[in-house]
């Protein structure tokens, strides 16, 4: 599947702050439950996962990707982006993330291209940087199709 | 020994662990080691590790693994998708396995 079907422009949004991390998961995971990838209780089930495992999600400073198991209700694959401009810390001894990923995988595999975008954008902390002081959700639209054209 | 086979370990099988196996396939290839990488769930650590040479993931997740006593060398990581940080600590792994 091209990247451009795994991300849709209106699921990129930019928020000033959440209160929780509680909060940061129910809004990261919000556009995938209204374009209808994801059941309401995804992001419950990913709350509960946290209290079990702690922040698995949280991959290096200011990224998180958020996602549970194709089980915890997943209905098509898709991502969201939410970026914060206050950051949140997921646990006491998670970093400070401000760029919320979500991922909604129907199996451990078929988002490969995808994932390749984000490992891509992920693994440089340059473009994380350039990301997060974004103004606009267009704006950061564009940064994630044009690391998929790389 | 053929290709160095690693498995990159997360919660779920399919978000983190995916992309850390990326980001490990991006340091190996620098470092010129021939490798075959996937990804799994720490539930699967146990059954799973007879087809690998190698475990590599999160540090929250050690306890859990170095229980599963598959007997491979483990790197555990602070950050998933470093480059850096995967590289400082899977040379010398690479090179106690004879590799580097």
């Amino acid at each position: 599947m091209q990247f451009s079907e795994m991300l849709k422009p209106e699921n990129v949004r930019i928020v000033q702050s959440v209160d929780t991390w509680e909060d940061a998961i129910r809004l990261a995971v919000k556009p995938l439950e209204e374009g209808g990838y994801v059941e309401p209780c995804y992001a419950d089930n990913i709350i509960e996962a946290t209290k079990k495992m702690g922040p698995y999600y949280v991959l290096t400073e200011d990224v998180a990707l958020i996602h549970g198991r194709p089980e915890d209700g997943v209905l098509k694959q898709q991502f969201a982006v939410t970026l914060l401009r206050e950051p949140i810390k997921f646990s006491e001894d998670s970093f400070e993330v401000r760029l919320l990923v979500t991922l909604a995988a129907e199996d451990a595999n078929s988002h490969i291209d995808a994932m390749r975008v984000l490992a891509s954008i992920f693994c440089d902390a340059d473009k994380i940087a350039q990301i997060v002081s974004l103004d606009t959700a267009q704006e950061v639209y564009d940064a994630f199709v044009e690391a998929a054209a790389e | 020994m053929g290709k160095l086979r690693i498995l990159t370990v997360c919660g779920n099988g399919l978000g983190s662990s995916f992309a850390c196996q990326m980001a490990v396939e991006g340091v190996l290839k620098g470092l010129g080691v021939d490798c075959k990488l996937d990804h799994d769930s720490v539930s699967s650590v146990a059954s799973a590790a007879r087809n690998f040479d190698m475990i590599i993931a999160a540090e929250n997740f050690k306890t859990q693994i170095e229980s599963a006593n598959t007997g491979l060398p483990c790197v555990f990581l602070h950050r998933l998708v470093d480059k850096k940080e995967i590289e400082e600590k899977v040379t010398p792994v690479l090179k106690d396995m004879g590799l580097l």
